[in-house]
């Protein structure tokens, strides 16, 4: 089996991700076969665009499911965030003060999550899935279901901006990959979340208070939901209430492709990361082809089953 | 003896990728005949039982079952032709009523509707004639293990089945209840069973056992009747050496106090008051549900107490949480290994690190070569038989996976180190091995407060003992007072004085 200490390097030469880049790559040039356009630069930066988006949720949300958990209201929060970012912005605040209370209300958003599942024991799926209602519920109300056009220029750059060749997105999603690759490798606290998704009983019996690692994580979460929230916003220039509906199911689809157990204690940000790029490449491509969006569900919903079936079959193994 | 031939194997082989599991086995039993299987872990027992059971083919070799050659290629063929395994490993269905579990094969077979009245009647007087007194009502996840254990047998018998097998049936249960599975097989025999059961301890096999067959490393190192064979002589047979002595000698005690316990109270202990030098083995005995389990874990922050005082050092105790109690330098070993002792998907190196990391001042990076030396540490002075510090814990055998508990707490320099079962389910070298270990630890100054149900291990190894009865302490047994009568005596809420 896998091991976690193994480098990012170490895995692709052991060929870990070879199914998924070999996938990748087939995707690839079915589309640019098929379609016309899909080889042009600018396609390229359209699909990294959206893969920003759920490339910066995956990085927690790997953790999340390699301690055994999951979160489905990611999209939810970013909704939330989104309306609570605009109404700031409307109301004269400053830029930075806006983002600010955006990334603080999400990370609420996260801590309420945690209070839940670590004090209350609702589990995970339960707790989520309500708060998916919730916090999409409350930035309706917030707006009367209105939306808020975000005008301001310097969101604009932050989502849309370029930094030379390279979008802001992917170079703020880089950053936050090192960084997360770093905790989940080289920190304590990223150890810890791997011994408690092997099991939260040897993790408690062996003095890692495990309420305490989970909350921290998904408050952590929360901000990464903020963070995904500003840029998002930025790219579509407006906050709505049905922003980001459905981003949980791409970033666990995303994350599954990538190698993350759904029984806990396995999985890397940077399988999660191909697998953001994978599903970005599979939405754009169908636009492309012009697939009727109800058969790109259809699709989507099969990427995932066929990840869950790999990830039964390496655990057999 | 003109008893019909139940089961017969010839030759069996079986190969996995790098090991001979089974070469050249063969074993026949009769209608009511038990057969003692022994041999230690990895020695091919479970791959023989997995052959006959159809868990998994032989690679060649014949098996004869009742009178025809059979192949089984799944367990539900094995299970209707007439093979019954009890596992380690119950499989019964925790949230069902016994009645329920009873029937669980043949859940509305003919009509697919379920007659409760016609289930919970039948089931009844099932149990009534396996001699049970349990209620067909009451839900699996009530019932302890021994009962779920008679209750899978008593459920083969109603299947029909003809051969049992039973992979060490004893090793969680207490000695009350060791006596009447005992009592079972033996009354199974009398109706013609055959028997084949798999235990680590001789004093089970020569009660019950007509048969003994030693297994090592997959091939058959003795096979005969029982009255021909001595404990010792299965042993050596069993480890491939002699072992002369089980147990490392006793030392003296002189150190002072180190953990004192008053009136220590809670939802399943109460009252209770001792003192722990340094340097001791203070075993706990006690039958299921005395509070000897729940001792262990309150002492080490798992459950609150409600009332009274633990001192360690001199300084209160606060039992709030393990992490609480590590810090303190106590250290905890856990009865069920697999579900509370390690991370079974993690290396050697990752889970041997585990508590060190929860110590007050220890660093919040990882360093992996610092990782790899404590692992390699410990995997030569417990001598660990692991490829390397990144092997998969569950890969290792129990008893490897047991010193890499030991190894991860050793880390930690406990004071006082809570052993709860240390040797369940591990085979007799190992455990030798493990003695030894716990010899040297104390004589380091570590003391141990051993929890077990196994009495030779307590008479064997502790200095001193607690013997718990409903929840309170009935008495404290001093070295020489430690035989088994007195340790019953008081278990059972006598005064210990034999």
């Amino acid at each position: 089996m896998s091991e976690n200490r193994k480098s990012a390097w170490g895995r692709i030469k052991s060929f870990d991700y070879l199914p998924l880049i070999l996938a990748f790559a087939i995707i690839i040039a079915f589309f640019g076969i098929t379609t016309n356009h899909f080889f042009a630069l600018r396609n390229f930066m359209n699909i990294l665009l959206y893969a920003a988006n759920v490339g910066i949720l995956s990085c927690t949300m790997t953790l999340i499911l390699v301690s055994g958990n999951i979160d489905l209201s990611v999209g939810s929060v970013i909704a939330l965030g989104g309306i609570v970012m605009g109404t700031c912005l409307n109301n004269g605040l400053p830029t930075a003060v806006a983002i600010l209370i955006c990334l603080l209300a999400c990370m609420l958003t996260g801590l309420y999550n945690a209070i839940m599942i670590t004090r209350v024991h609702v589990n995970a799926f339960i707790t989520t899935l309500a708060g998916m209602q919730i916090f999409r519920g409350v930035a309706y109300i917030i707006t009367n279901g209105k939306s808020i056009t975000i005008t301001n220029e310097a969101i604009k750059f932050i989502g849309r901006g370029y930094l030379g060749p390279i979008p802001n997105a992917v170079i703020i999603m880089l950053a936050l990959v090192v960084l997360f690759t770093w905790i989940a490798r080289s920190t304590v606290f990223g150890r810890r979340i791997y011994v408690i998704g092997g099991s939260s009983n040897v993790a408690f019996l062996s003095g890692i208070d495990v309420s305490k690692n989970l909350s921290l994580l998904f408050i952590l979460n929360g901000l990464l939901c903020g963070v995904t929230t500003v840029v998002y916003c930025s790219q579509l220039g407006a906050a709505m209430p049905q922003n980001a509906t459905g981003m949980e199911f791409d970033v666990i689809t995303a994350v599954v492709l990538g190698g993350t157990s759904m029984s806990g204690g396995k999985g890397t940000i940077v399988g999660s990361i191909i697998g953001a790029l994978l599903i970005g490449t599979l939405n754009n491509g169908m636009v492309m082809m012009n697939i009727q969006s109800y058969w790109q569900d259809v699709i989507g919903g099969i990427v995932l089953v066929i990840a869950v079936i790999f990830d039964i079959i390496k655990n057999r193994k | 003896m003109e008893t019909k031939v139940i089961l017969e194997m010839e030759n069996i082989t079986k190969q996995f990728p790098g090991v001979k599991a089974l070469s050249g086995v063969s074993l026949t039993v009769h209608e009511g005949e038990v057969l003692a299987l022994l041999g230690e872990n990895g020695a091919g027992k479970s791959t023989l039982i997995k052959i006959i059971a159809g868990v998994q083919p032989q690679d060649s070799g014949t098996m004869i079952f009742d009178g025809q050659e059979r192949h089984f290629t799944d367990p539900m063929q094995a299970k209707r032709a007439g093979v019954s395994v009890v596992y380690q490993e119950l499989t019964n269905v925790p949230l069902l009523t016994v009645a329920e579990n009873m029937f669980i094969n043949q859940y509305g077979d003919k009509n697919r509707v379920l007659n409760w009245k016609k289930m919970y009647a039948e089931a009844r007087e099932i149990l009534q004639n396996a001699g049970l007194d349990i209620d067909v009502k009451k839900l699996i996840s009530d019932c302890n293990i021994a009962e779920k254990q008679q209750l899978e047998i008593a459920r083969a018998v109603y299947e029909n089945a003809k051969l049992l097998i039973l992979d060490e049936p004893t090793s969680a249960l207490n000695t009350r209840e060791i006596a009447q599975l005992l009592d079972t097989i033996k009354r199974l025999k009398a109706q013609g069973m055959a028997v084949i059961l798999i235990t680590h301890k001789m004093d089970e096999i020569f009660p019950v056992a007509d048969s003994v067959m030693v297994l090592r490393d997959g091939v058959t190192v003795a096979s005969k009747p029982i009255g021909e064979a001595t404990e010792d002589e299965l042993i050596s047979l069993m480890v491939g050496r002699e072992i002369k002595n089980m147990y490392p000698p006793k030392g003296e005690v002189g150190g002072e106090v180190i953990l004192r316990a008053e009136g220590l109270t809670n939802a399943s202990i109460r009252d209770v008051r001792f003192e722990l030098r340094r340097g001791e083995i203070l075993g706990v005995y006690g039958l299921m549900g005395s509070g000897h389990l729940e001792l262990g874990k309150t002492l080490f922050g798992c459950f609150p107490k409600t009332a009274g005082h633990v001192e360690l050092e001199g300084r209160e105790l606060r039992l709030t949480s393990p992490k609480a109690c590590i810090e303190r330098g106590v250290a905890f070993l856990p009865g069920e290994r697999k579900d509370e002792g390690i991370v079974q998907i993690q290396t050697v190196a990752v889970n041997m690190m585990i508590p060190s990391y929860e110590k007050p001042g220890s660093p919040k990076r990882i360093d992996a070569r610092r990782e790899r030396q404590v692992a390699n540490k410990w995997i030569e002075k417990l001598a660990i038989k692991t490829n390397s510090h990144q092997t998969i814990v569950e890969t290792l055998s129990g008893g490897n996976q047991q010193k890499v508990i030991l190894g991860k707490w050793l880390e930690i320099q406990p004071k006082v180190i809570i052993l709860n079962e240390p040797t369940r389910g591990i085979d007799v070298g190992a455990k030798v091995e493990i003695y030894k270990i716990l010899k040297d630890m104390c004589r380091d100054g570590v003391s141990v407060i051993m929890i077990t149900s196994e009495m030779p291990e307590l008479i064997g190894m502790a200095d001193r003992a607690l013997v718990m009865h409903e929840g309170a302490l009935q008495c404290v047994l001093q070295r020489d007072e430690l035989t088994e009568n007195r340790i019953m005596s008081a278990a059972i809420g006598g005064t210990g004085n034999e």
